[in-house]
Order: structure tokens, then sequence, then C-alpha cells
């Protein structure tokens, strides 16, 4: 029998109540789903019915990789977690995703995902070393950090294994937590799911290999062609000043390397210099992270290095060197990238303009990184600290919390800006250490019940950045008008999505860019530049329906969203085109299975469409349009006086929006009224059960 | 054998042993080893030549085995300030030459350092390398031994040789016999083993052109001309008793030391 390639071709299931392991086929179980998300949705619908909660021992735990994942594809290090996630206030599905190493290894080990069900009596921890998978006794384990974690597990079993843990916030479930593995790499909102299990973490080692169909010369000269479209983080493809060598330039992009601007705390400092678009042997140096979050006085003094994911030339995380942390007990050394190293800061000031870039900025989000990756709590996308510092500032906290609780927090130390307060406030969210704690640690959806104010302020207020339903805006309406509003709609959590804004960031002259949209949305018009948008238009759905489905096939199969698609590139020669047909050319050349990008995207359709299904089966209605794909009113109202589709805003129309609706239901095949995928749309797709199941409960619209 | 062969065997061995002796002893080109007309025992090491194993009574030599290794031309040097742990080279290593990702059995070796160093999760990890500890990630090549060379010379099936232009020390798969020997004998713990072909495998330098090099995203690895890097660096493990000298090596050995 042939070797499997790219798919080892078994799927681990762990049932934690009877301890039992055993394995499915995964060609023959979900093929249709490819991997990640797919595979996470489908078992999600399959085994989980409406009515289960997040923490019940039914709901499904799902660490979903795909084919490429540990390929040694580029970006092919990716996992994406999906569960009934506890963060939505409705409990609806989501998916966490977290890079890393943890991904390939389990590949390397022989697994094609893991399914994990039920609850231990007691906490564990699985113990995968190739295909021996064992539950062992956490009772050592649980209490300690994340960091601890790996570390006694690794006494336990060889420095080389790679860990996936939850730390004190996971194992106290609270719902704003995290899975982390490799450091750094968070699953956001699917920890308090482990804990619920008992289950403290998983070890993997994994010795052997990811088979690649193609042959050896194919392979690589496809591999080497692909990095040679790849721009730098967020698929920016020029540099982010003018450089001799590049044509253009954008300070949309992060390709913030140039000379004078080294890693300034690495032994002895590195200098990036020019980072030039054909060579490859400096691909890892064209982001400069640690500019790119810290601003470039403290980018440059306090970067040692970047890291990120196996297979990834990119290297999005940047490693801080900040001695000052020690003198509060923590590590000098914290690593993390965008929000992750970013969040903390706004536990301090809502408003990022009151606590600007300093010396002491870095040592709060240090800090604030340092000890969210230890217990294990997730700031949800920021907002989190936005709603906390919201009710700091505006005084309403005082009247929300009894005195004595409000008491024990050092105010003055937050005016301070000194690390001491969020390393306390981080510390007692993991604890559920009294109310404001408890508060902040159920997230933004559960603090909107709770809280009115909060209700109100995520409504109203721009400065709270919440887009709907206690979810916070993730390059929506800023990122690029309606398309990126659009983006923002139908997920159950904050859209973690990058497809649009790897095409529309990607610096290159807006012209340029118009022209290669019309190559790959139908029309120029589906391109705008920033903050100077138009009404609504067909291009600009089948945009916004590409941005939704690629996320999906990337999150399935897996490929990293923030490098990819490859729309664009860098070279001149290929006057700045990517490659669409990249997908379907490594998923042919890895399993052997033949897929056109048209086979991809509709894989994709139909994971999109199931996620959307399950969505439905959870809230049990149809009503999406109303119920769930809303926007709140700041989104049409900030700034007061400015006018939509005038330059210099990204604010939105309510008619427009619900014309935005009306097109991308069209383009997705769901029905307009409701925004539901109509019976015909799921038969094309493969998805005739949901059809069926939908037939019964008067779900179909 | 007829003593006048056997006489003229010992003195074509002496002569041996005097210009190994003079080459040991003196930096040396590859170039000027071919001047020393040695060249005819084959350009990249020198041979047991009429050395016949015991009992056999024979003159010719029926097994070809290196003894003395000539030194590498170049070697792969990791700048651990650069290293961002992406194991593009692990995966370049593997993929293409082996057709399949299996950083578990790459010639360079980034995993087994990436969480805590070369040394390994300790009490105190965030002083210590790696991931949880200063984030330096030690990459780890092979040194290409000078001689004696630990793989070569311990390998009882003499499958380990040494390939011009490079010299690299390679494992000869169809020799390899599968015995892990040269895992156990290496201090660096720099050979690996194939599960799926039940052989050895070790940096061979990709024939001069090597993967890893030429996929390191911040030139990290560089190709360069070979030294001695022995001595530099510690041992990742004792070498274990157990690793015996082949007898016929062992015996090579008295001649010029």
């Amino acid at each position: 029998m042939a070797e499997s390639t790219g798919y080892t071709g078994k799927v681990l299931r762990i049932d934690l109540t009877t301890g039992k392991t055993s394995s499915e086929d995964t060609i023959a179980k979900y093929k249709d789903y490819i991997g990640g998300t797919g595979l996470g949705y489908k078992v999600l619908w399959d085994e989980v019915p409406a009515g289960t909660k997040a923490w019940d021992p039914a709901n499904r735990l799902i660490f979903g990789v795909g084919p490429l994942s540990g390929s040694g594809s580029p970006c092919s290090g990716r996992v994406s977690v999906t569960s009934l996630w506890p963060v939505s206030s409705m409990e609806l599905p989501a998916t966490g995703h977290m890079g890393g190493e943890w991904g390939p290894e389990l590949k390397f080990a022989g697994w094609d995902s893991i399914i994990i069900q039920g609850k231990a009596n007691s906490p564990v921890w699985v113990y995968i070393n190739d295909d021996k998978v064992e539950l062992r006794d956490a009772k050592r384990l649980w209490g300690h950090g994340i960091y601890e974690t790996v570390a006694l597990i690794a006494n336990e079993v060889g420095s080389d294994v790679h860990v996936a843990a939850i730390g004190q916030a996971g194992e106290n479930m609270v719902r704003a937590s995290c899975v982390i593995c490799d450091r750094s790499h968070s699953a956001g909102g699917v920890g308090s799911v482990m804990g619920s299990k008992n289950l403290k973490a998983i070890a993997v080692k994994g010795t052997g290999p990811v088979r690649i169909a193609a042959d050896k010369k194919a392979w690589k000269d496809l591999v080497y062609e692909y990095i040679s479209l790849m721009g730098c983080n967020n698929q920016g493809v020029v540099p982010n000043q003018p450089q001799p060598w590049a044509e253009y330039n954008s300070t949309d992009t992060r390709w913030t390397a140039g000379p004078g601007r080294p890693w300034g705390a690495a032994y002895p400092p590195v200098e990036t210099g020019y980072c030039t678009a054909d060579d490859l042997n400096k691909i890892g140096l064209r982001t400069h992270k640690g500019i790119q979050d810290h601003g470039l006085a403290y980018g440059i003094k306090y970067t040692m290095g970047h890291g990120g994911c196996f297979g990834c030339p990119i290297r999005c995380h940047t490693k801080l060197d900040i001695p000052q942390l020690e003198q509060y007990g923590v590590s000098r050394y914290v690593q993390n990238t965008c929000i992750g190293i970013a969040h903390a800061s706004s536990m301090y000031a809502l408003v990022s303009a009151k606590f600007p870039q300093s010396d002491a900025l870095v040592w709060v989000k240090g800090m604030g990184s340092q000890i969210a990756d230890d217990v294990g709590y997730w700031p949800d996308y920021q907002q989190g600290p936005r709603d906390f510092s919201y009710l700091v500032e505006s005084g309403k906290l005082k009247d929300l919390v009894p005195e004595k609780e409000y008491a024990r927090y050092d105010f003055k130390a937050r005016d301070a800006r000194d690390p001491s307060f969020v390393q306390t406030l981080f510390t007692r969210i993991a604890f559920k250490d009294g109310d404001i704690a408890v508060a902040v640690g159920e997230g933004p959806e559960f603090m909107e019940k709770r809280w009115k104010e909060i209700a109100e302020f995520h409504n109203k207020d721009a400065e709270s950045q919440c887009v709907k339903l206690g979810q916070a805006k993730h390059h929506s309406a800023e990122d690029f008008g309606q398309v990126g509003a659009l983006v923002n709609l139908p997920y159950n959590r904050d859209a973690q999505n990058h497809t649009h804004i790897n095409f529309s960031a990607c610096g290159l002259p807006l012209a340029l860019k118009k022209e290669i949209g019309a190559e790959i949305f139908g029309t120029p018009d589906a391109v705008e530049a920033r903050s100077d948008y138009k009404p609504m238009n067909k291009g600009k759905a089948v945009y916004a329906k590409l941005a939704v489905y690629y996320k999906e096939l990337h999150d399935s199969l897996t490929m990293c969203n923030w490098t990819q698609p490859v729309w664009v590139s860098p070279r001149k020669d290929r006057k700045y085109r990517g490659d669409i047909e990249m997908e379907g050319k490594l998923f042919t050349a890895v399993t052997g299975i033949k897929k056109t990008r048209a086979d991809l995207e509709n894989d994709a359709a139909r994971i999109f469409t199931l996620h959307r299904a399950l969505t439905m089966r959870y809230m049990n209605t149809k009503d999406m349009r109303t119920k769930h794909d809303v926007m709140n009113d700041w989104n049409f109202d900030y700034p007061k006086d400015a006018v939509p589709f005038t330059p210099g805003n990204y604010k939105m129309e309510r008619k427009d929006m619900d014309l935005a609706r009306d097109m991308f239901y069209e383009e997705l095949g769901w029905d307009k009224a409701t925004g539901a995928p109509t019976k015909a749309t799921l038969d094309k797709l493969g998805l005739g059960y949901v059809a069926t199941e939908f037939g019964t409960k008067g779900l179909l619209p | 054998m007829s003593e006048k062969i056997e006489e003229g065997a010992r003195r074509a061995v002496d002569v041996m042993v005097e210009k190994v002796t003079a080459l040991t002893k003196t930096p040396t080109t590859r170039r000027r080893f071919l001047k020393l007309g040695l060249g005819g025992m084959g350009a990249a090491g020198l041979y047991l030549a009429g050395c016949a194993p015991s009992g056999t009574g024979g003159a010719s030599p029926t097994t070809k085995r290196e003894v003395y290794s000539v030194n590498a031309t170049g070697m792969i040097l990791g700048n651990s300030t650069l290293c961002v742990g992406c194991r593009r080279c692990e995966i370049a290593c593997t993929d293409y030459n082996l057709g399949k990702t299996q950083p578990s059995i790459a010639n360079i070796k980034i995993n087994r350092n990436y969480n805590f160093g070369p040394r390994g999760a300790q009490l105190g990890f965030w002083r210590g390398e790696g991931t949880y500890g200063n984030f330096r990630i030690i990459q780890e090549t092979c040194k290409q031994c000078p001689h004696p060379v630990p793989c070569l010379d311990t390998c009882p099936y003499g499958a380990i040789e040494v390939v011009p232009p490079t010299n690299a020390r390679v494992v000869n798969q169809a020799k390899c016999k599968g015995c892990r020997t040269c895992q156990r004998a290496c201090p660096w713990a720099m050979t690996s083993f194939d599960e799926s072909t039940k052989k050895a495998q070790k940096c061979h330098l990709c024939n001069g052109a090597p993967e890893c090099v030429k996929a390191c995203p911040t030139g990290a690895l560089t190709y360069v001309p070979w030294q001695d890097m022995t001595k530099l660096s510690p041992a990742r493990f004792v070498v274990p008793a157990p690793v015996e000298i082949p007898k016929d090596v062992k015996d090579a050995c008295v001649q010029c030391h």
C-alpha cells in the first residue's frame, strides 16, 4: 500500500472519560474538509448536538492540523483549535489558532489531528510519542504556569518535546483563557475547555516524516518559487520606506528593515540593512517586527531577534530583552507579536495616545505578555483590557464593585505606568481573585451581560473598538471599507482574517492594486485606498467572499493566513503579481491529490458554510442577518460629523451595509433576507445532511 | 602469500607511513597530497592495501578500508545570533535530499536545542538558552572531523567514506548495515538513523552546495573553508565505552602512531 503523502492517514481520538485512545482514517472521514478548521467543524457537526455547552464533557476540543502542516511548505506550522467557545455568550463554535512547532510535531508523530472528548476524573496530561499515546497523571503539573509545565514535562520525557498547555487561568475555568505552545503561540479562547476536561497539557514527540508526493526537484523548485513570491509579514511586497533598490515603498507594509535599523539588543547587534526582494537569505530580516510593534527607537533598543512558526521564513514574533523586568521577578526575555505584545498597554490607557511610546510602555507590554502567556490569560484581541480601562477611567468601576475590592488595586501604580499593576491584575484574573478579576476574566461578551455600562460602551463608543456582540474589530471597516466590515460579521469571535489586508495593505500603488484586483475580483472597484471608501459594489462582495474562503482554506490546510495568500509579490519581473494558484500547486505537490484553485475554493466554501450552519444550529435560528451579522452603532455614528464615503474616515452607512450584506450573501449562495445558506447551496456543496437537519428544525430559509 | 610479495607489500606500507607521517605533520592541500603519489590509492584517502583479512592468507585487499581521512574542504558554520529558529534548514536537508520532511533525521540539528538549549531543561531555565531561556538557538552541524574520524573509524563495515570534492564524511547507503555504531561514536550525536531504510545518514555537505545554507532566511548558516572545530566544541555526550574500533582499523593505527 502506498505510503501516505501530506496526510499521515490517521486522526487520534482521546476519550478522557474512559481513558481510551483510538485512531480514525483521515481520508475516509474528513477528506472533503481537508483538515484544520474544516475537520474541526465536521466533528462538531457530527458529534456535538445543539444544547451542548462549552464545558460539558460532551463538547469536543479538536486540535486540527492539515496535509500541509509539517510538510515544509513555507509557513506550515499552524494549528486550528476548534470547539464550542466559552468566551461567546451563546457558547457558539469558534477556533483558536496557534503556531509554533507543536502542529508539525503532531504530524511527525503520525497524526493528522486530535479529537478530545469527555472529562478525566482528575488532572491528566497526554504524552504522544509517535504512535504511543499515554494519559499521565498531572498532579505534579496542575497549578503551575505554562513555562514551568513545559520544563517539568521536558525533564520527564526529553527537551525536544513540544508542549501545548494551559496555565492557571484555564485550570480555574476563566473564560478568557488560552492554550499556549512553544513559548508564545496562543490558541485563544479554548483554555477553559481543556480545564473543564481536566487536561493540563498535550506533549508531542514525533520522529517520523511528512512525505511529499512530488519528486524532490519539483518540490524544491516549487518551494523556492513560492518563497520568491513572499513579501513580509502580512504580505507587504515593498519596503516600508524608500530604498534604492525598490521601485515602490509604502508605510502600509511591515518590511521595516533597513540601514540603521538593527536588532539592537542582540549580541552583537544585527544590522538588517537593505533586504532586497531577490535576496532570499535576508527574507527573515525584512520584517523588523520590533520596529513594527514598538516604533523605531524602542524597536531597535529592545529587539534581540525574531522567531515564529515552523517553516516560516518571515519570523513575526519579536524577541525582546527587557532587563528591567528582572526586578519584578520575571524573565527579562519576552517573545510575542502584534496584540500578544500590545494588549497590556490597554490595561493602563483606553486610548493609546495617552500612553505614548516610551521605555515604560515596553516594560508594561513585556510584563503583560510574560504573565499572560504563563498563566494563560487571553485578552481577546485587546477587548478585555480596553473594557477594563474604560471602567477605570470613566469612574464607573468604583461604583460597580465593592469598595474593599476596588481598594485592593493600586491604581497609582497604573497611573505611574508601573509594570507591577498588570503583573498583579493578570495573576488575579488567572485565579479569579476578586470581583474585578472575575469580571474581566469572563470576557467582553459576558461583561456586557454583567454590566450594561459595558454593553453601552461597546455599542456607542468607537473607542471600545468592539465591532459587534462583544467582539473586537479586527481589520474591519478601517481595513478596507465594506470588505473588512463584511469579513468581521460571520464569525463568533474576532475575525482573525488577514486575507484582505494581505492584499490591500501590500504597499503597491493604488492603480496597480486595482489592476491586479480586477484580475482577481472581476473589477478594479473592489480595491480602494484606506479611508477613502465609496458605496458598496459587487466587486467588494466578491473580495469579501474570497477573503473568508481563503482564511478557512488556510486554517484547514494549514497555511499561515498572516503571510498568505500570495496574490501579489515583490517581483518586478512578474509585474508584482503573485500566484493565485499557489494553494492548489502546494496541495497537489504535497498530497499527490490533484486540486486546482477552483477545487480548493469549493472546499473552502463548504467549510465556511458548515461554520455558518454550526452557528445557526447552536443559535437555533435562521435569522442570522438580524441576530448575528449585526454591527454596533458607533460603526455608523463615528466620527459624529464625518460623512460616509468621503476621504479621511471609515464611517459606514447603515443602508449601504444592508446592501453589502445582500451582495455578500448572494455571492455565498445564502438567502438574502436571513443570511442563511439556501438548500440549493447546501446540496451543491455536499452539505445535504445539513439541509436535512435544518429542514426538520425550520432553519432552511 | 610468497615472501617476496609480502616483503614488497611491507615496503609499500612503509612508504605510505612515511608519506602519511609527513602529511599529518604539515598543513597540506589536496593538490600536494595528490602530488605525494598517494593518488593511486584513492585521492581521498589512504587505504590498507596488502592487508588481508586474518585467516585468508590472500595478498589482495578484499576490502578497501579508509583509515586516514584527509580533511574536508568545507563546513557549515552556524551563527546563533542570527538563527531565528525557523527550521527551514532541517526541512531543506530532508526535503531536497530524501523527498520527505523529517527534522528528526536532518543532518543539521536545531530542534533538540530549540526549547532549552543544548543542556536541556533545568531549574532556572529562564537563565539558560533556547526559546524558554535567552532565545539563543544553537545550530549543530557536522564538524567533518579530521582524522581520526569517530564515525568513520568505528564503522565495522567501512561504510562511511570520504567523498571528494568536499571530502565530506558520507555514509555509503549500499554499504551501511544499520548497526548504529556511528550514532554511538559521534561525540556530538550528529549521525541519524532513518527507520524507513534502516540505515544511518549524516551530513554530506550536499556535495558542495549545502541546501541548509541556501534555505536559511537570515544567512545564519554559511558554507566556509574547513577548520577543525572538534577541540572548540564541547561534546554533547561522552562516547560510551562499548564503541570499539574495528580490528583492522586498530591494526593500522599502530603503523603511524
